[in-house]
Protein backbone atom coordinates (compact mmCIF):
# COMPACT_ATOMS: atom_id res chain seq x y z
CA UNK A 1 0.00 0.00 0.00
CA UNK A 2 2.82 2.23 0.65
CA UNK A 3 4.75 1.54 -2.49
CA UNK A 4 1.43 2.15 -4.89
CA UNK A 5 1.19 5.45 -2.43
CA UNK A 6 4.67 6.18 -3.31
CA UNK A 7 4.43 5.49 -6.81
CA UNK A 8 1.37 8.09 -7.04
CA UNK A 9 3.34 10.67 -5.44
CA UNK A 10 5.95 10.59 -8.17
CA UNK A 11 3.56 10.41 -10.69
CA UNK A 12 2.41 12.75 -9.44
CA UNK A 13 5.50 14.97 -8.93
CA UNK A 14 7.18 14.19 -12.77
CA UNK A 15 3.50 15.39 -13.58
CA UNK A 16 3.87 18.72 -11.94
CA UNK A 17 7.67 19.01 -13.29
CA UNK A 18 6.56 18.11 -16.75
CA UNK A 19 3.62 20.81 -16.51
CA UNK A 20 6.62 23.45 -15.26
CA UNK A 21 8.64 22.85 -17.99
CA UNK A 22 5.70 23.28 -20.84
CA UNK A 23 4.71 26.17 -19.49
CA UNK A 24 8.24 28.03 -18.96
CA UNK A 25 8.90 27.01 -22.56
CA UNK A 26 5.25 28.19 -23.41
CA UNK A 27 6.32 31.49 -21.60
CA UNK A 28 9.54 32.32 -22.84
CA UNK A 29 10.67 31.19 -19.60
CA UNK A 30 12.88 28.78 -21.79
CA UNK A 31 14.14 29.10 -24.78
CA UNK A 32 15.20 26.51 -26.33
CA UNK A 33 17.38 26.75 -29.45
CA UNK A 34 18.72 23.58 -31.49
CA UNK A 35 20.41 25.67 -34.34
CA UNK A 36 22.64 28.00 -33.17
CA UNK A 37 25.57 27.13 -34.87
CA UNK A 38 23.62 27.20 -37.85
CA UNK A 39 22.31 31.00 -37.58
CA UNK A 40 25.62 32.06 -36.32
CA UNK A 41 27.16 30.75 -39.79
CA UNK A 42 24.17 32.28 -41.59
CA UNK A 43 24.97 35.65 -39.83
CA UNK A 44 27.85 35.59 -41.09
CA UNK A 45 27.52 35.02 -44.31
CA UNK A 46 24.72 37.60 -44.55
CA UNK A 47 27.07 40.16 -43.10
CA UNK A 48 29.86 39.03 -45.74
CA UNK A 49 27.42 39.75 -48.70
CA UNK A 50 27.41 43.74 -47.97
CA UNK A 51 30.14 45.63 -49.26
CA UNK A 52 30.58 49.37 -48.31
CA UNK A 53 30.66 51.53 -51.55
CA UNK A 54 31.11 55.39 -52.29
CA UNK A 55 28.31 56.87 -54.12
CA UNK A 56 27.83 60.32 -55.76
CA UNK A 57 24.90 61.84 -55.04
CA UNK A 58 23.82 64.97 -57.42
CA UNK A 59 21.67 68.39 -56.76
CA UNK A 60 21.28 71.61 -59.00
CA UNK A 61 21.72 75.03 -57.53
CA UNK A 62 22.57 78.21 -58.19
CA UNK A 63 22.28 77.06 -61.88
CA UNK A 64 24.80 74.59 -61.87
CA UNK A 65 25.46 70.77 -60.91
CA UNK A 66 26.87 70.09 -57.71
CA UNK A 67 27.46 66.57 -56.11
CA UNK A 68 28.73 65.20 -53.18
CA UNK A 69 30.18 61.83 -51.88
CA UNK A 70 28.79 59.79 -49.17
CA UNK A 71 29.43 55.88 -48.32
CA UNK A 72 27.00 53.55 -47.99
CA UNK A 73 26.47 49.82 -47.49
CA UNK A 74 25.79 48.39 -50.70
CA UNK A 75 24.22 44.40 -51.08
CA UNK A 76 23.07 41.93 -53.41
CA UNK A 77 19.03 43.53 -52.90
CA UNK A 78 18.56 46.42 -55.50
CA UNK A 79 15.65 47.38 -53.73
CA UNK A 80 17.78 47.83 -50.21
CA UNK A 81 20.64 49.37 -52.14
CA UNK A 82 17.89 52.05 -54.01
CA UNK A 83 16.12 53.07 -50.30
CA UNK A 84 19.88 53.61 -49.28
CA UNK A 85 20.65 55.41 -52.07
CA UNK A 86 17.28 57.59 -52.35
CA UNK A 87 17.50 58.21 -48.32
CA UNK A 88 20.80 59.48 -48.43
CA UNK A 89 19.81 61.43 -51.32
CA UNK A 90 16.27 63.19 -49.72
CA UNK A 91 18.52 63.70 -46.49
CA UNK A 92 20.86 65.95 -48.72
CA UNK A 93 18.49 67.77 -50.40
CA UNK A 94 16.67 68.63 -47.39
CA UNK A 95 19.87 69.86 -46.32
CA UNK A 96 20.35 71.92 -48.63
CA UNK A 97 16.91 73.30 -49.39
CA UNK A 98 16.28 71.79 -52.36
CA UNK A 99 13.31 70.10 -50.85
CA UNK A 100 11.90 72.01 -48.30
CA UNK A 101 9.82 69.70 -46.28
CA UNK A 102 10.97 66.40 -44.56
CA UNK A 103 10.06 64.02 -47.09
CA UNK A 104 10.20 60.06 -45.93
CA UNK A 105 10.49 57.39 -48.46
CA UNK A 106 7.89 54.54 -48.06
CA UNK A 107 8.96 52.23 -50.07
CA UNK A 108 11.24 51.31 -52.83
CA UNK A 109 10.72 48.37 -55.07
CA UNK A 110 12.15 46.67 -58.06
CA UNK A 111 10.65 44.85 -60.87
CA UNK A 112 11.22 41.07 -61.00
CA UNK A 113 13.66 42.33 -64.34
CA UNK A 114 14.99 44.75 -62.36
CA UNK A 115 14.84 47.53 -65.06
CA UNK A 116 11.29 49.40 -63.52
CA UNK A 117 11.71 50.74 -59.80
CA UNK A 118 8.86 51.75 -58.07
CA UNK A 119 9.44 54.58 -55.00
CA UNK A 120 6.47 55.63 -52.78
CA UNK A 121 7.36 59.29 -50.79
CA UNK A 122 5.15 59.81 -48.26
CA UNK A 123 5.08 63.65 -49.63
CA UNK A 124 5.23 65.52 -52.57
CA UNK A 125 8.43 66.45 -53.29
CA UNK A 126 7.70 69.85 -54.60
CA UNK A 127 6.67 73.10 -53.20
CA UNK A 128 3.91 74.27 -54.80
CA UNK A 129 4.79 77.54 -56.60
CA UNK A 130 7.87 76.05 -58.30
CA UNK A 131 8.43 76.41 -61.98
CA UNK A 132 7.56 73.42 -64.25
CA UNK A 133 11.59 73.44 -64.86
CA UNK A 134 12.68 74.05 -60.98
CA UNK A 135 10.59 70.42 -60.55
CA UNK A 136 11.96 69.12 -63.33
CA UNK A 137 15.62 69.77 -61.92
CA UNK A 138 14.49 67.81 -58.18
CA UNK A 139 13.43 65.04 -60.50
CA UNK A 140 16.81 65.15 -62.70
CA UNK A 141 18.65 65.58 -59.83
CA UNK A 142 17.37 61.69 -58.25
CA UNK A 143 17.38 60.17 -61.32
CA UNK A 144 21.27 61.65 -62.02
CA UNK A 145 21.85 60.13 -58.71
CA UNK A 146 20.33 56.61 -59.65
CA UNK A 147 21.76 56.78 -63.10
CA UNK A 148 25.64 57.81 -61.75
CA UNK A 149 25.28 54.54 -59.29
CA UNK A 150 25.13 52.28 -62.15
CA UNK A 151 21.96 50.18 -60.22
CA UNK A 152 20.70 48.85 -63.69
CA UNK A 153 17.36 50.43 -63.32
CA UNK A 154 16.26 51.95 -66.78
CA UNK A 155 12.74 53.46 -65.65
CA UNK A 156 11.46 54.86 -62.54
CA UNK A 157 7.36 55.11 -61.52
CA UNK A 158 6.78 57.91 -58.88
CA UNK A 159 4.47 57.35 -56.44
CA UNK A 160 2.79 59.01 -53.29
CA UNK A 161 1.21 56.87 -50.47
CA UNK A 162 1.67 54.28 -52.72
CA UNK A 163 -0.58 56.31 -55.41
CA UNK A 164 0.25 57.87 -58.66
CA UNK A 165 2.08 61.28 -57.73
CA UNK A 166 0.11 64.11 -58.28
CA UNK A 167 0.77 67.67 -60.00
CA UNK A 168 -0.43 70.40 -61.73
CA UNK A 169 2.42 70.58 -64.52
CA UNK A 170 4.03 67.63 -64.48
CA UNK A 171 2.70 63.75 -65.68
CA UNK A 172 3.61 60.97 -63.21
CA UNK A 173 1.10 58.36 -64.87
CA UNK A 174 3.65 56.79 -66.59
CA UNK A 175 6.93 55.50 -65.39
CA UNK A 176 9.71 58.15 -65.98
CA UNK A 177 13.18 57.30 -67.82
CA UNK A 178 16.35 57.01 -65.88
CA UNK A 179 18.37 59.67 -68.97
CA UNK A 180 15.55 62.14 -68.14
CA UNK A 181 14.26 64.76 -69.95
CA UNK A 182 16.52 67.61 -70.01
CA UNK A 183 18.74 66.44 -72.50
CA UNK A 184 18.44 68.99 -75.23
CA UNK B 1 -25.82 70.91 -71.63
CA UNK B 2 -28.03 71.70 -75.06
CA UNK B 3 -25.98 75.10 -74.66
CA UNK B 4 -22.72 73.91 -74.60
CA UNK B 5 -23.44 71.54 -76.93
CA UNK B 6 -24.71 74.05 -79.37
CA UNK B 7 -21.60 76.18 -78.55
CA UNK B 8 -19.11 73.35 -79.57
CA UNK B 9 -21.28 72.70 -82.91
CA UNK B 10 -20.71 76.60 -83.48
CA UNK B 11 -17.37 77.02 -82.84
CA UNK B 12 -16.77 73.76 -84.74
CA UNK B 13 -18.33 75.15 -88.01
CA UNK B 14 -16.62 78.61 -87.48
CA UNK B 15 -13.64 76.70 -86.74
CA UNK B 16 -13.51 74.61 -90.11
CA UNK B 17 -14.63 77.88 -91.83
CA UNK B 18 -11.60 79.83 -90.86
CA UNK B 19 -7.85 78.69 -92.20
CA UNK B 20 -6.17 78.50 -88.44
CA UNK B 21 -7.65 78.02 -85.45
CA UNK B 22 -5.71 78.74 -82.07
CA UNK B 23 -6.89 77.52 -78.84
CA UNK B 24 -5.83 78.94 -75.97
CA UNK B 25 -5.47 77.61 -72.54
CA UNK B 26 -5.19 79.79 -69.31
CA UNK B 27 -3.42 77.62 -66.31
CA UNK B 28 -6.28 77.31 -63.58
CA UNK B 29 -9.69 77.24 -62.90
CA UNK B 30 -12.46 78.16 -60.34
CA UNK B 31 -11.16 75.74 -58.55
CA UNK B 32 -7.27 75.32 -58.98
CA UNK B 33 -6.08 78.95 -57.82
CA UNK B 34 -2.84 78.24 -59.40
CA UNK B 35 0.81 79.09 -57.55
CA UNK B 36 0.83 82.93 -56.16
CA UNK B 37 2.12 85.42 -57.97
CA UNK B 38 3.14 89.02 -56.81
CA UNK B 39 0.21 90.34 -57.82
CA UNK B 40 -2.51 87.54 -57.28
CA UNK B 41 -3.09 83.91 -58.00
CA UNK B 42 -2.01 82.28 -61.18
CA UNK B 43 -5.80 81.66 -62.31
CA UNK B 44 -6.21 85.41 -62.89
CA UNK B 45 -3.46 86.36 -64.59
CA UNK B 46 -3.29 83.47 -67.00
CA UNK B 47 -6.61 84.49 -67.95
CA UNK B 48 -6.61 87.92 -68.29
CA UNK B 49 -3.29 87.35 -70.38
CA UNK B 50 -5.11 84.43 -72.18
CA UNK B 51 -8.04 87.83 -73.50
CA UNK B 52 -5.54 90.30 -74.17
CA UNK B 53 -3.52 87.70 -76.05
CA UNK B 54 -6.75 86.70 -78.23
CA UNK B 55 -7.16 90.51 -78.81
CA UNK B 56 -4.19 90.85 -80.21
CA UNK B 57 -3.81 88.17 -82.33
CA UNK B 58 -7.13 89.28 -83.71
CA UNK B 59 -5.63 92.57 -84.51
CA UNK B 60 -2.72 91.03 -86.40
CA UNK B 61 -4.69 88.81 -87.91
CA UNK B 62 -8.19 89.01 -88.23
CA UNK B 63 -8.83 85.62 -90.92
CA UNK B 64 -7.79 83.03 -87.97
CA UNK B 65 -9.76 81.95 -84.96
CA UNK B 66 -9.15 82.09 -81.58
CA UNK B 67 -10.88 79.74 -79.06
CA UNK B 68 -10.68 80.03 -74.97
CA UNK B 69 -10.97 77.16 -73.21
CA UNK B 70 -13.01 78.57 -70.41
CA UNK B 71 -14.94 81.31 -69.40
CA UNK B 72 -13.98 83.10 -66.04
CA UNK B 73 -15.24 81.26 -63.18
CA UNK B 74 -15.69 77.90 -65.45
CA UNK B 75 -14.38 74.94 -64.27
CA UNK B 76 -13.30 72.24 -66.47
CA UNK B 77 -12.77 68.26 -65.81
CA UNK B 78 -9.38 66.84 -66.74
CA UNK B 79 -8.75 66.01 -70.47
CA UNK B 80 -11.58 68.37 -70.75
CA UNK B 81 -9.38 70.59 -72.65
CA UNK B 82 -7.54 67.99 -74.78
CA UNK B 83 -11.82 66.43 -75.30
CA UNK B 84 -12.43 70.19 -76.70
CA UNK B 85 -9.25 70.76 -78.78
CA UNK B 86 -9.08 67.18 -80.13
CA UNK B 87 -13.38 67.82 -81.68
CA UNK B 88 -12.66 70.88 -82.85
CA UNK B 89 -9.94 70.10 -84.85
CA UNK B 90 -7.83 72.92 -83.84
CA UNK B 91 -4.43 73.52 -85.62
CA UNK B 92 -2.30 74.35 -82.25
CA UNK B 93 -3.47 74.89 -78.51
CA UNK B 94 -1.52 77.55 -76.29
CA UNK B 95 -1.23 76.67 -72.36
CA UNK B 96 -0.20 79.16 -70.75
CA UNK B 97 1.12 79.15 -66.75
CA UNK B 98 3.10 81.85 -64.71
CA UNK B 99 5.14 81.52 -61.60
CA UNK B 100 6.70 84.02 -59.63
CA UNK B 101 10.31 84.70 -61.23
CA UNK B 102 12.95 84.80 -58.07
CA UNK B 103 15.72 85.46 -60.37
CA UNK B 104 17.20 88.91 -61.42
CA UNK B 105 16.56 88.66 -65.51
CA UNK B 106 12.60 86.11 -66.01
CA UNK B 107 12.72 83.76 -67.90
CA UNK B 108 10.57 82.06 -70.48
CA UNK B 109 9.57 78.31 -71.42
CA UNK B 110 8.57 76.44 -73.91
CA UNK B 111 7.05 72.90 -73.68
CA UNK B 112 5.81 70.36 -75.33
CA UNK B 113 4.57 66.57 -74.21
CA UNK B 114 6.85 63.84 -74.51
CA UNK B 115 6.65 60.85 -72.48
CA UNK B 116 8.52 57.40 -71.87
CA UNK B 117 6.50 55.53 -74.04
CA UNK B 118 7.62 57.70 -77.29
CA UNK B 119 10.93 56.14 -76.96
CA UNK B 120 9.62 52.65 -77.31
CA UNK B 121 7.14 53.69 -80.22
CA UNK B 122 7.88 52.55 -83.69
CA UNK B 123 6.96 55.62 -86.30
CA UNK B 124 4.82 54.07 -88.36
CA UNK B 125 1.17 54.80 -87.08
CA UNK B 126 -0.88 51.61 -87.80
CA UNK B 127 -4.75 51.27 -87.64
CA UNK B 128 -5.05 50.51 -83.88
CA UNK B 129 -6.60 52.17 -80.64
CA UNK B 130 -3.93 54.63 -78.97
CA UNK B 131 -4.19 55.11 -75.51
CA UNK B 132 -4.78 58.68 -74.45
CA UNK B 133 -1.22 59.80 -73.29
CA UNK B 134 -0.04 59.07 -76.72
CA UNK B 135 -1.88 61.44 -78.60
CA UNK B 136 0.54 63.38 -78.82
CA UNK B 137 2.44 61.33 -81.15
CA UNK B 138 0.70 62.13 -84.36
CA UNK B 139 1.78 65.47 -84.48
CA UNK B 140 4.95 65.25 -82.92
CA UNK B 141 7.34 66.33 -85.41
CA UNK B 142 4.68 69.57 -86.25
CA UNK B 143 4.33 70.55 -82.79
CA UNK B 144 8.22 70.44 -82.20
CA UNK B 145 9.11 72.46 -85.10
CA UNK B 146 6.31 75.54 -83.85
CA UNK B 147 8.00 74.80 -80.73
CA UNK B 148 11.39 75.63 -81.52
CA UNK B 149 10.23 78.49 -84.11
CA UNK B 150 8.92 80.02 -81.30
CA UNK B 151 11.79 79.78 -78.74
CA UNK B 152 13.82 81.34 -81.69
CA UNK B 153 11.30 84.57 -82.18
CA UNK B 154 11.75 84.74 -78.57
CA UNK B 155 15.30 84.66 -78.19
CA UNK B 156 15.54 87.69 -80.53
CA UNK B 157 18.21 90.34 -79.47
CA UNK B 158 15.26 93.02 -79.06
CA UNK B 159 14.10 90.68 -76.22
CA UNK B 160 17.05 89.60 -74.68
CA UNK B 161 16.88 92.68 -72.16
CA UNK B 162 13.91 91.62 -71.00
CA UNK B 163 13.70 87.97 -70.77
CA UNK B 164 15.79 84.60 -71.34
CA UNK B 165 14.15 82.07 -73.77
CA UNK B 166 15.25 78.85 -72.66
CA UNK B 167 15.59 75.68 -75.16
CA UNK B 168 12.18 74.20 -75.81
CA UNK B 169 11.36 70.79 -73.76
CA UNK B 170 9.73 67.96 -74.30
CA UNK B 171 8.99 66.45 -71.24
CA UNK B 172 5.45 64.80 -69.61
CA UNK B 173 3.71 68.49 -69.35
CA UNK B 174 0.51 67.18 -67.94
CA UNK B 175 -2.02 70.21 -69.45
CA UNK B 176 -0.92 68.94 -72.70
CA UNK B 177 -2.31 64.93 -71.95
CA UNK B 178 -4.39 63.67 -74.57
CA UNK B 179 -4.19 66.23 -77.42
CA UNK B 180 -3.57 65.27 -80.93
CA UNK B 181 -3.11 68.57 -82.44
CA UNK B 182 0.28 70.29 -81.89
CA UNK B 183 0.13 71.59 -78.32
CA UNK B 184 3.22 74.25 -76.78
CA UNK B 185 2.77 75.14 -72.90
CA UNK B 186 4.82 78.28 -72.53
CA UNK B 187 5.63 79.45 -68.85
CA UNK B 188 6.48 83.20 -68.31
CA UNK B 189 8.03 84.04 -64.77
CA UNK B 190 6.79 87.21 -63.85
CA UNK B 191 7.84 90.10 -61.63
CA UNK B 192 6.16 92.73 -60.26
CA UNK B 193 5.38 94.43 -63.58
CA UNK B 194 2.97 92.08 -64.97
CA UNK B 195 2.69 90.12 -67.45
CA UNK B 196 2.06 93.21 -69.96
CA UNK B 197 5.73 92.71 -71.45
CA UNK B 198 5.29 89.40 -72.53
CA UNK B 199 2.15 90.10 -74.67
CA UNK B 200 3.30 91.71 -77.85
CA UNK B 201 6.50 89.28 -78.36
CA UNK B 202 4.27 86.13 -77.83
CA UNK B 203 1.80 87.12 -80.15
CA UNK B 204 4.40 88.15 -82.83
CA UNK B 205 5.82 84.84 -82.19
CA UNK B 206 2.37 83.28 -83.01
CA UNK B 207 1.62 85.17 -85.84
CA UNK B 208 4.69 83.73 -87.55
CA UNK B 209 3.77 80.37 -86.38
CA UNK B 210 0.70 81.24 -88.44
CA UNK B 211 2.36 82.60 -91.20
CA UNK B 212 4.82 79.81 -92.11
Amino acid sequence: MSLKKLGYSLLALASFVAGLVLISIQKNFIILNFNTTKLANHQTQTQTNFTKKNITLWFWQNEQWHSEQTIILWGQDSANNLTSLVQNWLALATEEQIIKNKINLQAALVSKNEQTAYLSFGNTLFNKNLSTYQKLLIIESLLKTIRTNQTGIQEIQFLVQHQIMQDSQLDFANPWPITGFLKN
Amino acid sequence: MLSKILYLCMMFIHAQLNSFTIMLDPAGDAKQAGRSLPNGFERGATFQFAQALKQQLELQSPDINIILTKKAGETLEELQTANFANNLLVDLLLNINFYEETSIKPSIFIYYYQNQSFFNQSQDFALDFYPYHQAFIFNFDKTKLYANHMQKCLSQAQYKHYFTCQPAYGIPFRPLVGIIAPAIGIEIGLKKNGWEPYLQPIAKSLSEIICR
